[in-house]
């Protein structure tokens, strides 16, 4: 019986029946557990808080440029530039930083990097995707004067903006792109570019163009917005009596739709204005002025070589036309040799062109070119019809560029038949990347270029294809034993290793 | 440390996962270098190759730490780490170094190239061999990974598996970030939580991608490949390795106190 | 030497070891006997520091396992239940290996890692891969790791578990060459393995130590009693008296009784062998034995025996 009992005794205490509560655990391995969970957890958190700070404090400073050309770091001259910059300038990319389809994204970026870290925080550097922050554009550009696009770069301080578009930041290598339409960047003026154009946003406005006053000047508040897009500061000038002149800093006079002829002393002053290599903008269409003879503004486009008369420029070719039934509103082209210099759209809208043309015999050292021309089959429509026309029909010129070349400095003027490229009446409705706007905002640069360039030199980019290029057999023997050494010889060593191994 | 670093590595090279691995890399990197040597223009860009090499790091590095501490639980011989006289810390670090050091060798077929481009006469730039340290410094964030989730499993096909879940995970973190903000963006949007307007919500969406990708390792080495040397990816990259490495400690060490 | 007090250990509820507690001298032979599960490995593995306690205390000559665990590990050669081997490495690949894991200085590594494959006899199999070696040579180049370093403990859990006989004789002839100059703690299920090398046994069961004296007390105990197993011809009512006449019979129990085929136990002394007279007396009722198998003393016999109160 007391054998049983034992036996009994032993069969009960079977494991797994202890209720949880009886577990008492030893406080060294309770302090053992929580050592470890705090330690993990302190040492992560410590391990964040670290890189965060040495991520704000010391990025820039410890970042150093490791090529051997130095192609990531600004030279001395934009170094010293931004040493004494006193305007914040904000650097804004507008596509994603880390889009790798981006191939010149590897010059910028560091490049970029290293213009933020020298200026010592007067350069604000930012990547803003449009298509991420739809905003940017139009906060950037509220009337769309700049047209910005995807994948460039704007360069801004205070009100001054200025777009760097990457593509046009490199020379490429004439060869390739001739024989294979492959634009291989053999060059960069990135640094140029960019030291260049925040010279010119924390220059203020450094350009002053003066609307003539007194012959009804027309609504011009989208004008307005694009020259101040190319950095001018615009105001009237109302030209009465001797005492008043054409100021100096006059960079571009513009005479927009005189509804009146210039009075003699307005056209003195403006020829003067000329001979001292002034740059006007006459623009003067037929629309309600049919009338007006305009003897002395042609005695001042007569100066640079250009006639205005009172015809309207009567477009035939169907193709031209906006509306078939209005001969007046058509399309017109940039002329082929002019398109090939600048990067413009190629049609624009015109109404009621006034025929303007190239005199035959053209004053000493001028110029003429068109720039803009109607079709090959428009005519012209003398209402008034008193004129002797002998003008038959073919291309007439809606816009004339003349130049005198007389001197280093030279006299412009541009010449524009219609409206439809300066007044508000034409814009009203649209935005400021029309074509038009473009084009005039593409001419005006052309005509007063900012001259502020530092003369970085350009960086050469190495070329990484190999000097002598290999013959297409070469190629394949090469390929071949790349393709076969080392991975057929680690495989070998593998088998071989593992089939000894395998008997010992 | 040294002891089981030797071991460690040299079984690499005793089983067929070293040979493997190493073929398996000089045939990824082998094929990109003969499609460039073969292109129309030539162009031998070693920094190029390197960062298409990056993106192999998802099946590579599972490959190489799977086995560091699966194996040997599975094997039994994990007993031999915990009841020898030596400290955990030296076994962690001595695998660590042991996989890194395979992944060091398996560059041996990236440097074959580089000599060929030499031999070739191209141009073998400063960046080839940043991107190059940057890949090291990656692969040794990746292997500490990898090392961790090897001591949380048993197995060496899930530890491979959860590496591999979490290097695809960093891999598309910024493409992460940007959904999870746009998420967050319409989500404020359409429930007009807090009447914010649209400028706000965007920059709570930008705040919120820029501090999921603040993680992102791969961006933050691309650096290195530009030809720009920093030190803070470094630092962030190695302070995280330490980190990973540390936790792997701290998981191993887990069985002295556990109670199950 | 080693000092384990009040050791307890539970997996979630399940209590494994509910304090166990006992001292190991310098020298000694101990012998861990339990059945499967009874927490053998277990205390194996947290007096080695694989494990550790839900509480309780082990310092191996006098360092703390979990306070000082590589001082106190250095002490101790551990051979596991499943030997910690690396089949991809050769005999003496292992052996250096685990010489560099327990700090054996350059100089006498290689003397050291030849005298112990001398002293296991695995001399002849230091090249081969342990891959490829029997269980024999794995179980031995097993204990070889765990005397590298020359530990002062060594620790074996059921070293001849899964050894053919020969073996199993070999390997304990080779612990009892090692107890020249180690103290050894070893486990088994097997009574008569322990009897034949221990100094000491310690029994335990579900978790807790039911026995713990030198082996010659021990022996005495189980010995106490002996079982045979008999098959005979015959009934129970006609066999039951001639055998409980027989001396030393203290018990009979009729285990099945089938087409005239009777099996019966009997619980002798364990001081007399009675085998003779039960011959005899079953001879003299012409009752044929057809089978008679005298029957190991169980372990849960020992239990019984040890725990069952004196009459």
């Amino acid at each position: 019986m007391a054998k049983k009992t034992a036996k009994e005794s032993i069969l009960q205490e079977r494991p797994g029946k202890s209720p949880k509560a009886k577990v008492r655990i030893d406080e060294r391995f309770k302090s053992l557990k929580s050592i470890s969970i705090v330690s993990v957890v302190l040492v992560v958190a410590i391990c964040i808080v670290f890189n965060l700070i040495i991520d704000m404090t010391l990025d820039k400073k410890l970042t150093f440029d490791s090529t051997s050309v130095r192609s990531n770091s600004v030279s001395s001259i934009t170094s010293d530039y931004l040493k004494s910059l006193n305007k914040k300038v904000e650097i804004i990319g507008l596509f994603d930083k880390n889009d790798s389809t981006l191939e010149w994204r590897e010059y910028f970026v560091p490049l970029l990097d290293d213009y933020e870290a020298k200026a010592d925080g007067m350069i604000d550097l930012k990547y803003i995707d449009p298509d991420v922050d739809p905003f940017i554009i139009s906060q950037l550009d509220p009337n769309n004067v700049y047209n910005f696009q995807k994948n460039t770069y704007v360069v801004k301080c205070d009100d001054m903006l200025v777009g760097v578009n990457p593509y046009a930041c490199f020379e490429y290598d004439q060869e390739v792109a001739q024989y294979y339409g492959v634009g291989m960047p053999i060059a960069n003026n990135i640094e140029r570019i960019i030291t260049t154009d925040i010279v010119y946003v924390t220059s203020g406005r450094p350009l002053h163009a003066y609307y003539l006053a007194g012959h009804d000047l027309p609504a011009h508040k989208n004008l307005d917005n694009i020259l101040m897009s190319l950095g001018f500061v615009t105001s009237e000038l109302t030209l009465k009596g001797d005492a008043t002149k054409i100021p100096d800093d006059c960079e571009l006079l513009l005479v927009l739709q005189p509804k009146s002829d210039l009075s003699l002393v307005e056209k003195e002053q403006l020829k003067t204005y000329l001979d001292n290599a002034g740059k006007v903008m006459i623009v003067c269409d037929f629309s309600d002025n049919k009338t007006t003879e305009y003897t002395n503004l042609n005695d001042v486009a007569k100066r640079m070589g250009v006639s205005l008369d009172p015809g309207i420029i009567h477009e035939n070719d169907l193709d031209h036309l906006v509306d078939v039934s209005d001969p007046f509103r058509s399309i017109a082209n940039p002329t082929e040799a002019y398109a090939k210099t600048v990067s413009i759209p190629r049609e624009y809208s015109v109404e009621n062109c006034r025929y303007i043309k190239a005199l035959r015999d053209l004053p000493k050292d001028v110029y003429v070119s068109p720039l803009v021309v109607s079709s090959s089959s428009a005519s012209v429509d003398f209402q008034n019809a008193q004129i002797d026309a002998d003008v038959s029909a073919g291309m007439h010129p809606i816009i004339l560029w003349s130049v005198d070349d007389s001197t280093s400095e030279k006299a412009c003027l541009i010449t524009i038949g219609t409206k439809t490229f300066t007044s508000d009446d034409y814009y009203s409705g649209k935005t400021l990347d029309d074509n038009n706007a473009v084009f005039i905002r593409s001419l005006v640069h052309e005509i007063c270029p900012i001259e502020f360039d530092l003369l970085i030199p350009q960086r050469k980019i190495p070329s990484y294809a190999l000097s002598k290029p290999l013959s297409s057999s070469s190629a394949t023997l090469w390929s071949f034993i790349v393709m076969t050494v080392i991975p057929v010889g680690s495989l070998a060593c593998g088998i071989i290793v593992y089939q000894r191994r395998r008997h010992l | 440390m040294f002891a089981v670093f030797k071991r460690e590595f040299l079984s690499y090279f005793r089983n067929p996962v070293g040979w493997v691995a190493i073929c398996l890399m000089s045939i990824i990197s082998g094929y990109y270098f003969t499609g460039m040597i073969t292109s129309t223009f030539a162009y031998v860009n070693i920094s190029v190759e390197i960062s298409y090499l990056r993106s192999f790091f998802i099946i590579l590095i599972p490959i190489i730490t799977m086995r560091l501490f699966a194996e040997e639980k599975k094997n039994g011989t994990d007993v031999l780490l915990y009841t020898m006289p030596f400290s955990m810390k030296d076994a962690v670090v001595g695998k660590f170094l042991a996989a890194l050091s395979l992944q060091a060798l398996m560059l041996i077929s990236v440097f074959s190239h580089m000599i060929i481009t030499v031999i070739l006469s191209g141009f073998v730039s400063a960046a080839a061999w940043g991107a190059l340290f940057g890949y090291m410094v990656l692969a040794a964030l990746f292997i500490s990974i990898g090392m961790l989730t090897s001591a949380m499993t048993e197995n060496q096909i899930m530890s491979a598996v959860f590496c591999f879940v979490i290097l695809l995970f960093l891999n598309m973190l910024s493409s992460i970030a940007s959904s999870i903000s746009s998420i967050v963006k319409s989500f404020l949007k359409f429930t007009k939580l807090f009447h914010l307007s649209d400028q706000t919500i965007y920059s709570i969406g930008e705040n919120v991608r820029n501090a999921i990708s603040w993680f992102d390792p791969f961006d933050r080495t691309n650096c290195y490949t530009s030809g720009v040397f920093k030190i803070v990816p470094l630092i962030f990259c190695l302070s995280f390795t330490l980190v990973f490495i540390y936790i792997t400690y701290r998981v191993l060490e887990k069985k002295r106190w556990t109670q199950s | 030497m080693i000092e384990i007090s009040n050791l307890v250990k539970f997996y979630g509820d399940k209590k494994a070891l509910g304090g166990v507690s006992f001292t190991v001298d310098q020298g000694e032979i101990l012998g861990f006997l339990g059945p499967n599960g009874a927490g053998k490995s277990t205390t194996m593995n947290i007096i080695t520091g694989y494990l550790s306690a839900t509480s309780g205390k082990v310092t191996i000559n006098g360092y703390d396992i979990l306070e000082q665990p590589e001082l106190a590990k250095k002490n101790i050669g551990y051979l596991p239940e499943h030997p910690p081997l690396f089949l991809d490495m050769t005999v003496y690949e292992y052996l250096e290996y685990i010489s560099e894991l327990k700090k054996v200085p350059r100089d006498v590594k290689k003397k050291q890692i030849s005298e112990v494959m001398k002293m296991v006899h695995i001399g002849n199999v230091s090249g081969r891969l342990i891959h490829n070696l029997s269980k024999g040579y794995r179980q031995r180049v097993g204990i070889a790791q765990t005397l590298i370093g020359n530990p002062e403990v060594i620790i074996l859990d059921e070293p001849t578990v899964g050894l053919d006989p020969n073996q199993v004789v070999e390997i304990r002839k080779l612990i009892s060459q090692l107890s020249k100059n180690h103290t050894i703690i070893f486990s088994s299920h097997i009574l008569s393995e322990v009897q034949a090398i221990c100094d000491r046994v310690i029994i335990i069961n579900n978790g807790k130590i039911v026995a713990d004296a030198p082996t010659i007390e021990m022996s005495a105990k189980v010995e106490d009693s002996s079982h045979y197993l008999l098959t005979l011809e015959g009934s129970f009512n006609s066999v039951q008296m001639p055998l409980r006449a027989v001396p030393g019979v203290k018990a009979i129990a009729p285990l099945s009784e089938k087409n005239g085929l009777l099996q019966i136990d009997i619980t002798a002394d364990g001081s007399l062998d009675v085998r003779k007279s039960i011959f005899f007396a079953l001879a003299r009722i012409h009752v044929p034995i057809l089978e008679f198998r005298s029957m190991a003393p169980s372990l849960e016999d020992v239990f019984m025996n040890i725990t069952a109160p004196k009459k």
